[in-house]
């Protein structure tokens, strides 16, 4: 018996060595995160401070951790267990610096500074990913290039969003399970069992890089192993096990915390702020959406990421033709896993056609093509020159920049962006987020200017969550995570709150939902004191004064 | 043919015995406490005592604050452990080729220790197991250490005619009866420049000396000691044997390197340490009243400056089969640490200059830490399950915020580490089929808790009581492992 970091299923003949960890990458890798943090952080001031605007759900994450900590029951389980946890608790120690730094968390650049420190380290990851691949260092430069710099990465890495984070950490995993496929690194499928484990923590979808991930061992265990089929069996379980233990752990952990805290396991479908829900609702509305189709969904992967429509059918065909190539797609399969997962769902219609969930699809052109790149399996002496097909994906991948630029101008593809390459472009132009963000303010003002006490505002934080944060007394308000919230919206005056504020008819909001007829005219139990533009879905606030 | 050597005027009982308390009774654990730790500890219980009449809550929260935070400290430190292991470079390999190419004139003269009481029938697989190994016989000195009074061991030994490189050691019958204090006396009639020891249902790799003498030949003069793995021939006789050799893979392969990769002292095995016998006489033998007397020798080499490296070479013991049997045998483990733990925090300061941070940290998460966790886990379960199903008001009082939290993240975050580190080494050790059994370790733990909660009221009641280990449970023949079945370091 020995000890061993390598137990690859692999003959030892066809293994690559182990890419050294020389001075050189590293450094490069230090400088590149660093470089990109930068860029990023200095894209996401333009946005929040530059033109005032801050994407909706990330301001929501922000309000949640910061009820977490500043309202007037504070716990952490007002983090919400609708949406995943992980970015909400990586931004509570900063959050809890509102009272010395109010402009990092009112203005939910906290998050922002979150995604970009999580793009530029992917930056940095994929880098060593494919120079781990082999890729040759002027390849490599154009290739990250490429990504780093494509406007929805440089997007995504400045507007807080918890996109940078799942592709952050789904590409660690990418990397772990490259280490294990062709080093036969042990410890690379621990790394990437915890970085998805992590993953699904972020983002629901990263459960599909955890099932790739264990179909990719049993794969190359069946394929490639060692020993008899007995051994090889045992040897795929316990590798099996080594990945899916984290992500199971994860699942099982958050799933009963949340069952738990508030009855239910997967809030995600079941509660009335979770995604299913807003599918209902945004059917049911006038403006609804056209409905998913699958030439949209094939439009915005093909508008971001081109070069895959070349890559995938070559793939196939290498793969064919020399099956060596399988261990070597083990990092794309992860990812590109999860894409999938994410295009099936919208689809399916388990969720609306952002363009963001077709982000995936651009590091996984990239590393297509640094497979595409380094030709031959067997490590050898002299790299041949690329061939024409990996030319054509690497010059694809530029043009994909321009192509993604493009799509994210436009109302169908980018139904979340293109308001916001409009205003960058215009800033005169007077977009959604703008307004909406200035209506909190508005609101927030005018409720502090009153000086009121603790308690007396009851708003659900579900859609308030942006006045909460900006205003300067939240302890004012009675949230929907507050132990006493039931029990005040039940009785308002007998708990001593004074206002009650809706956003607009309907919906999902608590206060709403408690009295169906508040927002029209008080529901006998308030009269109008204030209304104030700027609510979203283009309505406005009301504050009605409860009846003594 | 060898005579029993009964009154060997060379042998020195009373050294054995009293020789390290007489000498250094500070590193002795002839007392439990010593008169400093009785006197602190009766000052932190009249502090306490005051502290509850004072402000009960808040000196409740504190004290349970401070063991909150040990056990996640304990925790963390286990898996800084593992992760420095896998950096590599902290296990000895020494090559067959290199090891049968040592020349005889470089070979030293080798004393092999072997303590055996009241186990006649092993003795006849012990003598086959010794003879496997590849040492010149002129060279090897052989010591069988049997109690005078056992004489069924005796005869069982005669019986078998050893070579004339066996010594059948009497141990004159003198309390403590403890296998170091026999280590002892066989020590000091030994003319070996190295000196090992066994147990009785042992099975070291026959290259395993030859390799030890390559190695301290390699590290140099200023390590001590090697300490070569231990594993079990018996590993997929129940789920206790497999649980068990994960266990000891995890130690042998991940937690020692790790700790000789930190810097910290290395808690010897019980068997196949490889010593220089000066250095051996230098920091005065092993304790005879510590019933884990390789833990303490290892403390001690460290604080005399010595170092201890891991070798890559397997001795196959025993697994134990039964869970009482095993519970005996792990309480004696803990409260052995206990009492190692005790008896170098007498001085700590002098502790610290010695053993240097690193090695104090060790000490203290690693030595003590073990017992402490095995402890604290299952109070922790037991809280959360009470907190789950009933949540009585005085747990939310025990736990404020912070503590809540921190406790929560121990509990849920520590035991899925713990039980990770366990799937992963089973994994890296190339013994995947181990590694459903190493899912399960939590029944495992629940074992270890009642064995801590048994060391400690041993060590409170009878500090040095030694509770013999029943061997021969074994339902896997180990003959057929002698010889043919290792492996050398290469593979």
């Amino acid at each position: 018996m020995t000890a061993t970091t390598t137990t690859a299923p692999l003959p030892r003949t066809h293994r690559r060595a182990a890419a050294s960890v020389t001075a050189g990458p590293q450094r490069e890798a230090r400088l590149l995160f660093a470089g990109l943090l930068v860029v990023y952080l200095a894209a996401a001031a333009a946005l929040v401070f530059g033109l005032g605007i801050t994407l909706v759900d990330a301001l929501s994450r922000v309000g949640s951790t910061s009820t977490a900590l500043h309202s007037g029951d504070p716990k952490l389980s007002a983090i919400g267990f609708v949406w995943s946890p992980l970015p909400a608790l990586l931004m509570l120690p900063f959050v809890a610096l509102r009272p010395v730094a109010p402009w990092l968390v009112e203005t939910g650049f906290v998050a922002s500074v979150l995604s970009a420190v999580s793009m530029a380290a992917a930056m940095a990851v994929l880098s060593s990913l494919l120079h781990e691949q082999g890729v040759r260092t002027g390849w490599r430069r154009l290739l990250v290039a490429c990504v780093a710099l494509n406007p929805i990465i440089l997007f995504y890495g400045a507007n807080g969003m918890s996109e940078a984070l799942g592709v952050l950490l789904l590409l660690i995993a990418a990397r772990g399970m490259q280490r294990w496929a062709q080093e036969g690194r042990s410890t690379g499928l621990a790394s990437a069992g915890f970085a998805l484990g992590l993953a699904y923590l972020t983002r629901y979808e990263a459960i599909a890089g955890g099932i790739a991930a264990v179909a990719i061992i049993a794969l190359l265990h069946a394929l490639r192993g060692n020993g008899s089929w007995g051994e090889r069996r045992g040897a795929a379980v316990a590798d099996a096990i080594l990945v899916g233990l984290p992500v199971a752990a994860a699942i099982i952990v958050w799933s009963l915390t949340s069952w738990a805290i508030v009855g239910s396991p997967f809030e995600q479908f079941s509660s009335v702020y979770g995604n299913s829900a807003n599918l209902e609702r945004a059917r049911d509305t006038p403006a609804g959406l056209a409905g998913p189709s699958a030439s949209v969904v094939g439009i915005q992967i093909a508008s971001l990421a081109p070069s895959l429509m070349l890559l995938l059918p070559l793939t196939l065909a290498g793969l064919i033709r020399r099956r060596e190539r399988l261990e070597r797609l083990a990092p794309v399969a992860v990812i590109g896993a999860v894409l999938t997962a994410q295009a099936l769902g919208t689809l399916l219609g388990l969720t609306f056609d952002w363009l963001r969930f077709s982000l995936l699809a651009i590091p996984t052109a990239a590393l297509l093509a640094g497979v595409a790149l380094t030709g031959a399996a067997r490590p050898s002496a002299v790299q041949r020159r690329p061939g024409l097909p990996a030319l054509a994906a690497v010059a694809l991948l530029v043009v994909g920049m321009f192509t993604t630029a493009a799509a994210m101008s436009n109302t169908r593809l980018a139904p979340e962006e293109w308001e916001i390459v409009a205003t960058i472009l215009d800033p005169a132009y007077d977009g959604v987020q703008e307004r909406e963000r200035a209506g909190e303010r508005a609101l927030a003002e005018l409720l502090d200017s009153r000086n009121l006490d603790e308690g007396a505002v009851l708003v659900d934080n579900a859609s308030a969550f942006g006045v909460v944060l900006v205003s300067a007394a939240p302890r004012q308000f009675i949230v929907t995570s507050d132990d006493q919230f039931d029990a005040a919206l039940a009785d308002p005056a007998a708990f001593g709150v004074r206002y009650l504020v809706v956003p607009g008819p309907g919906g999902s909001d608590a206060v709403n939902r408690a009295y169906p007829s508040l927002y029209v005219d008080g529901a006998g139990i308030a009269q109008l004191d204030a209304r104030v533009r700027g609510g979203p879905l283009g309505a406005e606030w009301r504050v009605y004064a409860v009846n003594p | 043919m060898t005579g029993i050597t009964d009154t060997d005027r060379d042998a020195d009982l009373e050294g054995s015995v009293d020789g390290l308390a007489r000498w250094r009774p500070d590193l002795s654990a002839h007392v439990t406490l010593s008169g400093g730790q009785r006197w602190t500890l009766i000052a932190a219980g009249v502090a306490a005592a005051a502290a509850l009449f004072a402000a009960p809550r808040a000196a409740v929260i504190a004290v349970n604050g401070l063991l909150v935070g040990l056990y996640a400290a304990a925790v963390v430190y286990r898996v800084l452990l593992f992760r420095a292991s896998l950096r590599g470079g902290a296990l000895t390999r020494i090559p067959d080729d290199e090891a049968l190419a040592l020349p005889g004139h470089q070979l030293p003269p080798y004393t092999v220790l072997v303590p055996v009481y009241k186990e006649p029938e092993v003795v006849g697989q012990l003598l086959a197991a010794l003879d496997a190994l590849d040492y010149p016989r002129d060279l090897l000195d052989v010591r069988l250490l049997v109690e005078a009074d056992d004489a069924a061991t005796i005869a069982a030994a005669q019986a078998a005619r050893p070579g004339p490189h066996v010594t059948v050691v009497a141990v004159p019958p003198a309390q403590p009866r403890t296998k170091p204090k026999a280590l002892n006396y066989g020590l000091s009639a030994a003319r070996g420049d190295l000196v090992t020891i066994y147990d009785a249902e042992d099975l070291p790799e026959p290259l395993q000396l030859r390799r030890a003498v390559a190695a301290l030949q390699r590290l140099g003069p200023d390590f001590a000691c090697v300490q070569a793995r231990l594993d079990y021939y018996n590993p997929q006789q129940n789920l206790l044997t497999r649980w068990f050799t994960i266990e000891y893979g995890a130690w042998f392969a991940h937690l020692l390197p790790g700790l000789a990769r930190l810097g910290a002292p290395i808690p010897l095995g019980g068997t196949s340490n490889h010593f220089r016998r000066d250095a051996l006489d230098a920091v005065g033998g092993w304790d005879p009243r510590n019933v884990t007397e390789d833990a303490d020798l290892g403390i001690r080499l460290d604080r005399f400056g010595y170092h201890v490296g891991v070798l890559d070479s397997t001795t196959l013991e025993e697994a134990n089969s039964d869970a009482v049997n095993w519970v005996k045998q792990r309480s004696r483990w803990y409260k052995g640490y206990l009492q190692t733990w005790l008896v170098h925090m007498r001085n700590p300061l002098r502790t610290y200059r010695e053993l240097g941070f690193r090695g104090f940290i060790g000490l203290n998460l690693f030595v003590a830490g073990t017992p402490l966790l095995a402890v604290l886990n299952p109070a922790t379960w037991f809280l959360s399950i009470l907190w789950l199903v009933a949540q009585p008001a005085f747990i939310e009082a025990l736990f404020p915020g912070p503590t809540y939290y921190l406790a929560l993240a121990c509990l849920v975050l520590g035991n899925l580490a713990c039980l990770y580190l366990n799937v992963l080494s089973a994994r890296l050790n190339d013994t995947p089929e181990l590694v459903p059994a190493a899912l399960l370790m939590p029944g495992y733990w629940v074992l270890m808790s009642l064995a801590a909660a048994k060391a400690w009221l041993q060590l409170i009641l009878t500090p040095s009581f030694w509770e013999k280990t029943t061997h021969g449970l074994s339902t896997v023949d180990p003959n057929h492992h002698i010889a043919s079945e290792h492996t050398g370091a290469t593979r």
